[in-house]
């Protein structure tokens, strides 16, 4: 890529940002056409002016996109990548090549079809300056922008490779459809089985025999029973796109990932820009002792479509297996296996106390519903029946958050899990640490108790990791190790 | 600075302007949504609005001089430790090393009280040093500027020689 050479994005950012509009006014002309009837020829006019209002707007936000398309230009110098864009309000979009940490790709269906896919710059600091700069690129042209940019993020150091070719030559390491169905199965939440299950048992009376089939059953009663339990499996088939050839290796000291069915997500992360490790044991995986792994990185994640995903679910020495392979720096599961502590006993105090509170609270709910005027009596019953199983959820969660918490301080990296009915265990490099916490309530304080809060790097450029209750000696221990690593 | 700091004795009053304050409009707003929407008759609702404004005024008059009595901070070579609290205590640490941005900001009644917040900005989010004496947060300022510059330029020489 030439240095200071001026270039625009692909034209085929305009039909993208068009189609919808398109979309949404063919729909309304077709609308409009389809309810014309003989009787309503007088109205043809009418309908005329109202077509052409809407052909009119189309074609001045068309006009405008052109307009935006053709002042937007794109350069990259010796220190910057510099978006320029309109004439009449001239905004200039700078992001330092010194705060670029990677260079992403990724392509929707439409890009594929015109062979362009969108360039996205993830960056060190605060600001989302990144996520508002669009470049969209012939992939030869995309891949060399790249490559310019790595090039100059890792000195030289890094050769620059073709990531599409690259994937290609990895195809084999793709997920199978079987894996991504079990992972989709194993990482539903006990919620949403609970709200699944509640959808499905009048679903399911509709063709159980019995009393229940000799009452008529009208067409909304049928549809209103469907239309959740069909946006239920819709979710799970967008959840299985989503992971659609998920593909994840590592090549010298950068971890490739990519998947997705309609748009398709290409990621190099170098490994030191890995700040943190989640291995998740979703509860229907906890039960099978599956588990899968997320990261904590700058720039991955952060939109509301983008998996931070590093394994997808599968037996917990499978994972280690994989996680061994792709980031050997980490720890294994035997450097710590066992010398996980627990809190210390009086820790049970404050969960006891947090209990009673919560019990308290659902009591007092139950009772106001009881005095709340118009409440028919016959539903008295069905209340108590939700309050007894509220409460039992409520000893059962607290139970088990308490048993899941652990924490273990090591050389390199810290090591905590909590949860309650999925297990989070997050693995946190010292060095990771921007800045941290130790919290105390008064109750905890005078138990001599603490927890700390940790603040790394990552999702939305921020994250943090609150852990269990641990022994107030624990403060100078953890402040001492973060203290090495600086 | 490597032993911990009390505030001086401005920032307390400071505190109890800015806790009345608050106060005053929370009270303000609550009691609006329970006269304006004639919540008032309903008992529970009269016995919380009671309870309430209760403990909003025992938090007015008591949880700024706990505030004041509890905030502490140092500097020391590596890190900026920050103690504070009310009935939960925080002890925030910041490695000096980890610092990308410092601001120094004032609003109306620090202006009164002659006294300064400094803001430090990591990778992780935003820390601050409240109620310090304006002259004392911006030595604090000019000296984590000068410390976070050696670190830069340590780091570039580092990568440098690597």
């Amino acid at each position: 890529m030439e240095l200071n050479k001026k270039f625009r994005n692909h034209f085929s950012i305009i039909i993208e940002k068009l189609w919808k509009y398109i979309l949404i006014i063919g729909l309304f002309l077709w609308d409009m056409i389809s309810d014309l009837s003989v009787e309503e020829t007088l109205a043809v006019m009418d309908n005329l002016i109202a077509a052409l209002i809407l052909v009119g707007i189309l074609a001045v936000v068309t006009i405008y996109e052109i307009l935006v398309w053709r002042k937007t230009w794109i350069v990259m110098d010796e220190n910057a990548v510099v978006i320029t864009s309109g004439r009449i309000q001239q905004k200039k979009k700078t992001i330092s090549l010194a705060n670029v940490a990677n260079v992403n790709i990724q392509r929707n269906i439409l890009e594929t079809l015109f062979g362009t896919c969108k360039v996205k710059l993830d960056v060190n600091s605060s600001g989302n300056m990144a996520s508002e700069m669009e470049i969209v690129l012939k992939v030869e042209k995309a891949s060399a922008l790249q490559a310019a940019i790595m090039s100059y993020v890792s000195q030289g150091k890094t050769a620059h490779v073709n990531m599409e070719a690259q994937e290609h030559e990895h195809e084999s390491e793709a997920c199978s459809k079987k894996d991504i169905f079990f992972h989709c199965l194993y990482s539903v939440t006990i919620w949403w089985l609970i709200a699944f299950i509640i959808l499905l048992i009048p679903f399911a009376s509709l063709f159980l025999p019995g009393e229940s089939t000799e009452m008529p059953v009208g067409f909304w009663e049928i549809l209103t029973l469907i239309v959740p339990v069909l946006g239920v499996i819709f979710t799970g088939i967008a959840g299985f796109l989503q992971y659609y050839k998920f593909t994840v290796y590592r090549v010298g000291d950068r971890i490739h990932i990519s998947y997705g069915f309609f748009t398709r997500k290409i990621y190099q992360i170098p490994v030191h820009r890995i700040h943190s490790i989640e291995i998740v044991s979703p509860a229907l995986g906890r039960m099978f002792g599956r588990a899968y792994a997320k990261m904590v990185c700058v720039g991955v994640g952060d939109e509301e479509k983008e998996l931070s995903l590093l394994t997808l679910a599968m037996k917990q020495e499978d994972l280690w297996k994989k996680l061994k392979d792709l980031i050997p720096e980490l720890l294994s599961e035997q450097d710590f296996k066992g010398a996980m502590h627990k809190q210390p006993s009086r820790a049970k105090i404050p969960f006891l106390v947090r209990y009673l509170i919560g019990m308290v609270i659902l009591a007092a709910s139950l009772a106001i519903l009881y005095i709340i005027p118009g409440i028919p009596e016959i539903f008295y019953g069905w209340l108590f029946i939700v309050e007894i199983l509220l409460q039992i959820l409520w000893l059962v969660c607290t139970f088990l958050k308490y048993h899941t918490a652990r924490w273990w301080l090591g050389e390199k990296q810290m090591i905590f899990t909590n949860g309650c009915m999925a297990k989070r265990m997050k693995m946190i490099p010292y060095k990771s640490v921007e800045h941290f916490e130790f919290h105390q309530g008064p109750l905890v304080r005078k138990m001599e108790l603490f927890q700390a809060i940790f603040h790394v790097k990552g999702r939305g450029l921020r994250d943090s990791t609150t852990t269990c209750y641990m022994e107030e000696t624990g403060k100078e221990m953890i402040l001492e190790k973060i203290k090495r690593k600086l | 600075m490597k032993e911990f700091q009390r505030l001086e004795k401005g920032a307390k009053g400071c505190m109890y302007l800015g806790t009345g304050t608050m106060s005053i409009l929370g009270a303000a707003i609550l009691s609006g949504l329970i006269f304006g929407f004639g919540w008032w008759d309903f008992l529970p609702i009269k016995i919380a609005y009671v309870a309430v404004m209760g403990l909003v005024i025992l938090n007015t008059l008591v949880s700024p001089a706990f505030r004041y009595e509890r905030y502490r901070y140092k500097i020391d070579d590596e890190c900026i430790h920050v103690k504070e609290g009310y009935l939960w205590v925080t002890e925030t640490i910041v490695p000096i090393e980890r610092i990308q941005n410092l601001e120094v900001s004032q609003g109306p009644f620090d202006r009164y009280y002659k006294v300064a917040k400094v803001i430090v900005t990591t990778g992780g989010g935003e820390v601050s040093l409240s109620f310090i004496a304006k002259e004392k947060a911006d030595e604090i300022a000019e000296y984590l500027k000068k410390r976070v510059n050696e670190a830069v330029v340590r780091e570039r020489e580092e990568n440098g020689t690597e």
